[in-house]
């Protein structure tokens, strides 16, 4: 018996130090910083991974504080908890925020934008090389996402409408795989799911959303952080721009520089096809009157749908200022 | 080891003869090979590093729970009025799986380690807590008395006998809160984690469509379940429960 309380006495001391030791180790991961710091929301789009490629504002005197989610939901949701400063976000979700939340952020600038990122693919070996020839065949999409309403768009104006197909709901990440597999006829996909599937050899693009809109995505700040820390956001977004003038210039090198982000991580993905995805986005710029005119319309069809009890004001949530200041303080366009 | 070679084979088979794509289910080798070059120098040893902080959260997370549920399970297991009052929130709480936890801890906690640790830790204190309850119910009044009629407190009581009698059930808990942290951790990680982990790996492997990466996420995830679960606690109830049970019998 004596020996059994010794075993079980020994047994409680090692749970004891185990819970020590780890405790220990989350904390020992902490660190801070002296520089004014940005919290900063990303995601695992090719963009991103350029962001996280270099450190753009270094040369500002601005420290990044990145973190990384799952989904741009997961982000805003993050953004309006006060968990982070900066956030990018286009689409439904801006405009549920905007009705929502209208005194909670600006947007101070165009994160991407570009009808050329969004494409339809069908498998290599397929015989169908337009749209129209899906007619009564099965189609993967994203329902409810940027992608598929630029889909619905392109489909009107081409005489289409979206009954004259089979549309079935997946995951983007899923739709090259369904397409590869015959699940589907052809899937409506945003980059960098497109290249990567194209290089990869498994599947073709067929048609580009290019010119139907423009669908963009925008920088987003709290005003609150806006308020007390003016200069850090404007050396912030001069480090954008150059970063923006950078992939803009030269997006086979900003693949490159995407896919060693990425490969940090252990994931292995091609630089060409980064290269190729990123060719078909525009990155940064000023928030113009047109591209925040693209809200209007969803804005609209959100009312309707009684998702939002009224359309936002979104002139009133544009500050170009920081904009402004910034692109004189940007010196660099590429990058380097 | 036979069937799950049979199966590897086969597998192997399959792809190399082309009757599945190799960028829908890679070969084993292709599996083993990528596994390879991540734990190599050229890939950062970035493997070790997915690893170490699944490792960290789960068993964190699994400590937490040992923590706390198994001195609550001994006091529900000796007091009937409590444990009837918190009965029927087990009954509400255990069925719910811990991952649904997420989103509120997402909103409340935010993203990263203490949202991945409290998850876990919900999908492991419930198994702990229960098997402790139920093998300190299961012990038989007249050795305590046998023991408090000999002069023991209530220290001695639960040193010589709650102890080691409900030690069995309390090894079967701790093998089911682990395997219910270990589980929970790989979805927690997709939705929470914000760089490491192999949940995280399997997640953004998917958002590249890198699936070899994605296959080794998941061979690792059963392969270090499988050691924790004969290994570790294999190893655990060899010199607990069988040691002293052995010495027990031979009294």
């Amino acid at each position: 018996m004596k020996q059994s309380l010794i075993s079980a006495r020994r047994f409680g001391l090692a749970v004891a130090a185990g819970a020590l030791m780890l405790g220990l180790s989350f904390t020992g991961t902490r660190a801070y910083a002296a520089e004014p710091t940005v919290r900063v929301g990303v995601q695992s789009v090719p963009t991103d991974a350029v962001f996280q490629g270099k450190d753009w504002q270094k040369p500002y005197g601005v420290q990044r504080e990145i973190t990384k989610f799952s989904s741009g939901g997961d982000m805003l949701q993050a953004f309006i908890a006060g968990r982070i400063d900066m956030a990018n976000g286009g689409s439904a979700r801006l405009v549920t925020l905007a009705a929502r939340q209208p005194k909670l952020f600006y947007i101070i600038a165009v994160d991407q934008y570009g009808g050329d990122r969004y494409g339809v693919i069908v498998s290599k070996n397929s015989s169908i090389t337009s749209v129209e020839q899906l007619k009564g065949k099965k189609i993967g999409v994203v329902k409810g996402s940027g992608c598929y309403a630029t889909f619905v768009l392109y489909l009107k104006k081409h005489g289409m409408s979206e009954h004259d197909f089979q549309m079935v709901n997946m995951k983007v990440q899923d739709i090259r795989a369904a397409v590869q597999q015959g699940v589907v006829a052809a899937g409506v996909a945003w980059e960098p799911n497109v290249a990567i599937a194209e290089t990869m050899g498994v599947a073709k693009r067929i048609a580009s959303m290019k010119g139907i809109s423009e669908s963009p995505n925008f920088i987003l700040v709290r005003r609150d952080f806006a308020k007390t820390h003016h200069k850090t956001l404007v050396d912030y977004l001069a480090g954008m721009i150059d970063m923006g003038n950078f992939v803009n210039h030269d997006p086979a090198k900003a693949g490159q520089l995407a896919a060693e982000s990425v490969s940090r991580t252990g994931i292995k993905v091609d630089a060409k096809a980064l290269g190729l995805a990123l060719s078909r986005v525009h990155v940064g710029g000023p928030v113009t009157d047109d591209l925040i005119a693209e809200l209007g319309p969803i804005a609209q069809s959100m009312k309707a749908s009684h998702k939002i009890s009224a359309i936002p004001d979104f002139k009133a949530l544009i500050n170009t200022s920081f904009y402004q200041q910034a692109s004189k303080l940007a010196h660099s366009e590429s990058g380097k | 080891m036979a069937p799950i070679l049979v199966v590897l084979l086969l597998w192997e088979w399959a792809v190399r003869a082309g009757l599945t794509g190799s960028h829908i289910l890679p070969a084993p080798t292709a599996i083993v090979a990528r596994g390879m070059a991540l734990l190599s120098g050229a890939d950062h040893h970035v493997l070790l590093v997915h690893t170490w902080r699944s490792l960290l959260r789960a068993s964190a997370a699994f400590v937490l729970a040992v923590m706390v549920g198994v001195p609550l399970g001994f006091w529900l297991g000796r007091d009937e009025r409590a444990y009837s009052w918190v009965r029927p929130w087990l009954a509400l709480l255990l069925p719910l799986p811990a991952v649904a936890w997420t989103p509120i801890f997402l909103v409340t906690l935010g993203q990263g380690d203490v949202t991945i640790v409290a998850v876990c830790f919900l999908g492991a204190v419930f198994p702990v807590l229960i098997s402790t309850i139920q093998g300190v119910r299961a012990i038989a009044p007249q050795n305590i008395w046998v023991v408090r009629s000999l002069g023991a407190g209530p220290l001695g009581v639960f040193l010589r006998v709650l102890i080691p009698a409900s030690l069995p059930t309390l090894m079967a808990g701790f093998k089911l809160g682990f395997a219910h942290s270990w589980r929970t951790l790989v979805a927690a990680e997709m939705l929470a984690a914000s760089s490491y982990g192999l949940g995280f790996m399997i997640f953004a492997a998917r958002e590249y469509m890198d699936v070899r990466t994605m296959f080794v996420g998941i061979v690792l995830l059963a392969a270090l379940g499988f050691a924790f679960e004969h290994l570790l606690f294999g190893s655990l109830e060899a010199v607990t429960v069988h040691r002293w049970y052995r010495r027990g019998q031979r009294r």
